[in-house]
């Protein structure tokens, strides 16, 4: 599942209505958004309310690996208002601590240095995408899933000559409705990048063996690793059928053991 | 291609960084303090960054010459792997970078100058002669377009009479060395699988074919040449296989150029092993009959001496024994 965290209603609404996402009860503070393959949440202003946000999205299915997406608007001295921005780079300027997203992927916009701070102020780095949020959510997301799942996309809304007073709600949603079609380029690479089909099966695979018999979880382990040595080998598509006489979980380990032992293992076609 | 390059600050606008952005002009370039802080932290996933790796350029401050592993010998008793690069171009699946490393960009440390200091140092310090490994980390060709350092390092084996040097590689990178005269104390060894386990396991390198026609052409212009037959990798019809396989290459070696040729089972320390496994599940060669047994992975032991006797014994009716060399564990 995707997991997007946006600071404001406003950066969010955008994407509520592109992506068809339906509203939680609040939660401990917290909108939530989804449907079947995104998850949103509004974290409020901040770098510790992002991170708050991703631990408790993270929460809400703790042993699924998800991707993750920090969306919202932004400032920059020059760039103009519209602009959409990868960060490649983030600094924190409470903490000097610094990170650099992977993207082993083709980007759908320019990517920039990102300054995180602590309070907003009207001075802008030398070609550096200010906000206030990023540092928290990366920091925290890349606690839940590797660096190339987790990036930071930002709307430019203020620079040197249209000043962050000037931003409201309005003008805030207006800007990442116009960028939908990064934003949906973005979620379409990191898709892609997760997306390991080998693996999803021999997962799918093990849940319906985990419901035939019981296993203790150095077995469920086990029972993992056979069914990818199986597929491995290429032999034919596991069926629980063919193992109805095992009379437990170890009975079963080992017979699958023994048949993939036994199976041939060769590079070439037979 | 490279589409992000990082280079330190501190080497920003080092003649070489700057050959090195003009090669790459579209890529997007961001300044690092150390090339740890991208190549080192604990969340990537070398599997995902292997489809688009980046190039870091980095200074090195020590470590330039070390021992080389003791099964790590063609014939010398003193014995140094040096890398001015960490990480490869190609992606096989036996290879031990991708469990060494967290990250599959490819880091490149331009201070030659210094790899040289610290090399003649070493050949200097004894009149037994020093072999130097330059592919241990990386393929020691595939970037020599963008990076020209065995360009740079030819001249010093030139004058080191007591040095040896190994190019190891994958690679049909060869102009640096076809533009050079031959040198008796470079050896370009050519790392060989047969074609189908190429195809199945050496992913975006080179064709046998290609890797032996580019042998083919250093041969004849008298550079010594080694084979590197490792990792012969078991399955079912490996004695076929490796049958044709030395038969089709020593079909195209001349043996007065050929330096020696090398000899080893896949294995692994097992830490890097169980991450490989991690990125790979689903890869055949995993599901092989290894072993797992401290500190290495290698496969089962009676095995593993039926392919090394196997594939010695047709080695040894092509090429004399003083030539062979077996790469056994050093523990």
């Amino acid at each position: 599942m995707l997991h997007i965290v946006t600071a404001l209603p406003s950066e969010a609404k955008p994407l509520i209505q592109h992506y068809a996402l339906n509203g939680r009860q609040p939660e401990n503070g917290f909108r939530i958004y989804e449907n079947e393959e995104i998850r949103l949440i509004v974290s409020g202003i901040g770098k510790c309310a992002a991170a708050a946000a991703c631990a408790y999205l993270q929460c809400m299915d703790v042993n699924t690996k998800h991707t993750w997406l920090n969306l919202g608007i932004a400032g920059h001295a020059t760039l103009d208002v519209g602009e959409a921005v990868l960060a490649h780079k983030i600094t924190d300027t409470a903490t000097g601590n610094r990170w650099y997203p992977s993207m082993p992927f083709k980007r759908p916009c320019q990517s920039l240095e990102l300054i995180t701070r602590d309070q907003s102020k009207a001075n802008y780095d030398a070609n550096a995408v200010i906000d206030m949020e990023a540092s928290g959510f990366y920091a925290t997301a890349i606690r839940f899933n590797s660096s190339e799942l987790v990036q930071i996309l930002k709307v430019i809304s203020d620079n040197q000559t249209n000043p962050a007073a000037n931003v409201n709600a309005t003008l805030a949603e207006e800007l990442i409705n116009a960028k939908l079609d990064i934003v949906d380029q973005i979620i379409q690479q990191l898709q892609q990048l997760d997306n390991n089909p080998n693996q999803k099966n021999s997962v799918e695979i093990q849940q319906q063996f985990m419901k035939r018999w019981r296993f203790t979880i150095s077995q469920q382990h086990q029972l993992l690793k056979l069914i990818q040595r199986w597929q491995a080998k290429e032999m034919p598509p596991l069926s629980l059928e063919n193992f109805n006489n095992a009379k437990n979980s170890k009975a079963l380990l080992n017979q699958l053991a023994t048949q993939i032992e036994a199976a041939p293992l060769r590079f070439t076609e037979a | 291609m490279i589409e992000t390059l990082y280079i330190e600050e501190a080497i920003f606008d080092h003649p070489r960084s700057r050959t090195i952005r003009e090669r790459y002009p579209n890529a997007t370039v961001i300044p690092c303090q150390r090339y740890g802080e991208v190549f080192n932290p604990k969340a990537q996933n070398f599997r995902l960054q292997k489809q688009q790796p980046s190039l870091i350029l980095a200074e090195k401050f020590n470590n330039f010459v070390l021992p080389a592993p003791l099964s790590y010998n063609i014939g010398g008793q003193r014995n140094y792997y040096f890398s001015h690069m960490l990480n490869c171009i190609y992606d096989c699946r036996y290879c031990f970078l991708q469990g060494m490393y967290r990250s599959a960009n490819y880091v490149l440390f331009i201070n030659y100058e210094d790899f040289d200091s610290a090399i003649e140092q070493v050949a200097m310090e004894s009149d037994q002669p020093s072999y130097f490994f330059s592919g241990y980390d990386c393929d020691s060709l595939a970037l020599e377009p963008a990076t020209g350092f065995i360009k740079h390092t030819l001249p010093l084996f030139q004058k080191l009479d007591n040095a040896y040097l190994e190019l190891r590689t994958k690679s049909t990178q060869i102009r640096t060395l076809l533009d050079t005269e031959s040198m008796p104390n470079c050896i370009v060894a050519f790392s060989l699988s047969p074609e189908p386990l190429a195809e199945a396991l050496e992913h975006k390198a080179p064709s046998l074919q290609k890797r032996l026609d580019a042998l083919d052409k250093l041969q004849q212009a008298g550079w010594p040449i080694g084979l590197r037959f490792d990792p012969i990798i078991y399955c079912d019809d490996y004695e076929k296989i490796y049958i044709d396989f030395f038969e089709h290459v020593f079909a195209r070696i001349n043996i007065d150029l050929l330096h020696s040729v090398s000899l080893g089972t896949f294995r692994m320390p097992q830490g890097f092993y169980r991450n490989m496994v991690k990125l790979y599940p689903e890869e055949k060669l995993f599901a092989s009959p290894l072993m797992e047994s401290q500190p290495m992975v290698s496969y089962e032991k009676e095995i593993e001496q039926t392919i090394l006797a196997f594939c010695s014994k047709k080695l040894l009716q092509l090429i004399p024994k003083e030539k062979l060399f077996l790469c056994q564990d050093d523990d």
